[in-house]
């Protein structure tokens, strides 16, 4: 018996197990019976890294049935130290635009890109080369645009996109998103990363798809984004349920980032309607910032948040320097009543894990404000589970606070994260894709 | 208190049975559970009350039959194979050790182990075969494979170098 005696489905099988690209690609040298089994598992998932670019859009006009293959595409370029930057540079992403176009079946798109080119003779002296970064920025927003023409067969297959446009470097300024925002209105798109993008204004044509696209989970990690660009990004698709803004762009927090928190929220109410889980990270370092109302999202059912961001991070006492609570009244619960779980991702971890929150939290439920509160989880860099789970409750009843919540049929839960310096979003397997959820540098005001 | 162990020695003796009768007419006794790691087999119990009499398996010989109830006997404790699986089967080739050592065999055999439990319907030990038959690829040159396989290479020189040029992006990984 040989290879070939196999059922088709069994050797499809065995070469889905060879798994290496490059391996896949001898064995299309083979034979003319095994190239186009080898090339359809090579092409479903593509890899393709500095230099590689060109060759794959050269394989697609070779043989356009393997743009047919194409399910998943990562483009990892990233900058590396060569001695001849010039003959080495550019690699744009954007320049595969034309390929990706082709490639019907593609389901998800990951782009790590590089805006970085080496100096040249011919270039402008104002934009220092950055004009050919806007021209193949255009080649990424035609492609998209014409992703959303009506019956368009670009990109139908499309659901989930990854998108960071240049490498995460906290000294230069992060890249635009607006130059790519077409990527908004693909129709079909359910799953959107931004990472480390300056999101600011979308164009009025963008904004003509008011409530129109699919799309259902959007994750922005280190971004520098206003309010105004938040409610402006959720102005598209038809029912957004899921929202994370994670992460910092910069090092040092700039004077006008989230200095009225509510904004944030409120720029949510626009998809109330379906947000049902929203994780936000709300730097502190300006004291005195109240607690967030949240009752507006009628439909959250899971909120990742710093747990002080529901209690207001209290007054600060310029004598004491520290942040005084509670000096007015208990502060009241400003979540809807749909919340089922609560995560707690502390922002900057103290010694001690914040339980004034849990204590507020308690006294919430207790008043049948959270009726469908089903559980708690504590994420924490610092404290054991140990710490916090069977700490005394603070009601002289002997209870634990995993106790006293299960009087209530709310599980508390603690898991160990990453620290605020360790990187604690991976978007691919790279040092360039690591990033620090936070914004290093900030200073932790203490509270008594 | 002493009886209790040869109670379930007794029981153990009596394990119920099946009888294979294979495609050279030889019958194979084999115990229903370790015969139930082919799903063909679980289903075919589970429609058919009387299983008197032998089941036929035309598609498989005699070795090819013992060795693959030897992989079940193996692997009789097994968690089932969840539907999840099927993404971590493809990016790992990794085999372990029995598996590895079981697989030892010549091609013919290896090829005829992946038929019989295609047709038996017997994941594990399908996925296992076609691992072997990729790490026999994985690596190899083009002649390489060739040699490996016996097969005739039916491209011209300059074909083969034009394949190599297109699909060159992927050379290295």
């Amino acid at each position: 018996m040989r290879l070939f005696h196999l059922p088709m489905e069994i050797q499809e099988a065995i070469v889905a197990q060879v798994a290496s690209p490059a391996s896949l690609a001898n064995l299309a040298r083979v034979c003319r019976q095994l190239q186009p089994l080898a090339e359809r598992i090579l092409y479903q998932s593509v890899y393709l890294r500095n230099g590689t670019g060109d060759k794959f859009a050269y394989a697609i006009d070779r043989a356009p049935n393997r743009a047919m293959f194409v399910r998943e595409l990562l483009i990892h370029y990233h900058y590396v130290d060569v001695p001849d930057e010039e003959s080495y540079y550019p690699f744009y992403a954007e320049s595969l635009a034309p390929t990706i176009g082709r490639l019907v079946n593609l389901q998800s798109l990951v782009v790590k890109g590089l805006e970085y080119d080496a100096p040249r003779e011919y270039d402008d002296d104002t934009t220092e080369g950055f004009e050919r970064v806007i021209e193949e920025a255009e080649k990424w927003r035609h492609l998209f645009t014409q992703s959303a023409v009506s019956g368009s067969r670009i990109l139908p297959s499309l659901t989930k996109c990854v998108l960071a446009m240049n490498d995460l470097d906290h000294s230069e300024p992060p890249w635009s998103f607006d130059m790519r925002a077409s990527v908004m209105i693909h129709p079909h798109l359910q799953d959107l990363t931004i990472v480390g993008a300056r999101i600011s204004s979308m164009e009025e044509s963008l904004m003509a798809s008011r409530r129109s696209t699919e799309l259902e989970s959007l994750v922005l990690v280190c971004c520098d984004v206003s309010s105004r660009s938040i409610h402006d990004l959720l102005s598209l698709p038809r029912g957004l349920k899921h929202l994370a803004v994670k992460g910092a762009a910069w090092t040092v927090r700039p004077y006008y980032y989230m200095k009225n928190r509510q904004e944030y929220i409120d720029a949510l109410s626009i998809q109330a309607e379906s947000l049902t889980s929203l994780d936000m990270d709300f730097p502190p370092g300006v004291p005195d910032n109240p607690a967030l109302d949240f009752r507006a999202l009628q439909r959250l059912q899971k909120l990742t948040v710093d747990p002080q961001a529901l209690r207001g991070d209290g007054k600060f006492d310029p004598v004491s320097e520290q942040v005084c609570l509670w000096e007015n009244s208990e502060p009241i619960c400003r979540l809807p009543p749909t919340i089922q779980h609560l995560v707690f991702f502390e922002y900057h971890e103290a010694k001690t894990p914040d339980l004034h929150t849990l204590l507020l939290v308690y006294n919430w439920i207790s008043q049948g404000s959270l009726p469908n509160l089903r559980s708690i989880t504590v994420k924490t860099a610092r404290s054991s589970a140990d710490a916090i789970l069977n700490r005394g409750f603070e009601d002289n009843s002997g209870r634990s606070f995993y106790e006293a919540f299960q009087t209530f049929r709310v599980e508390l839960r603690a898991e160990r994260t990453l620290s605020s310096t360790e990187n604690g979003y991976r978007f691919f397997d790279c040092h360039c894709g690591y990033v620090s959820w936070r914004i290093a540098g900030i200073h932790f005001i203490p509270v008594r | 208190m002493t009886e209790q162990p040869e109670k379930i020695d007794q029981v153990e003796q009596k394990a119920p049975t099946l009888t294979f009768l294979t495609s050279d007419n030889v019958t194979i006794e084999v115990e229903r559970d370790v015969a139930q790691r082919s799903l063909l087999v679980k289903h075919l119990l589970e429609d058919v009350a009387d299983t008197d009499g032998s089941i036929p398996v035309n598609m498989v010989n005699e070795a090819v039959m013992k060795k693959v109830i030897e992989w079940c006997r193996w692997h009789k404790n097994d968690p089932p194979a969840t539907g999840d699986d099927d993404d971590s089967r493809r990016k790992t080739t990794d085999i372990d050790e029995w598996d590895q050592k079981f697989m030892q065999v010549d091609q013919e055999m290896l090829f005829e182990i992946i038929l019989a439990a295609n047709y038996l319907d017997i994941k594990g030990l399908l996925d296992v075969g076609c691992k072997t038959v990729a790490n026999m690829i994985k690596g190899k040159s083009p002649e390489e494979i060739r040699k490996t396989f016996n097969i005739q290479n039916d491209f011209t020189p300059e074909e083969e170098d034009q394949i190599r040029r297109e699909n060159e992006w992927a050379e290295d990984r």
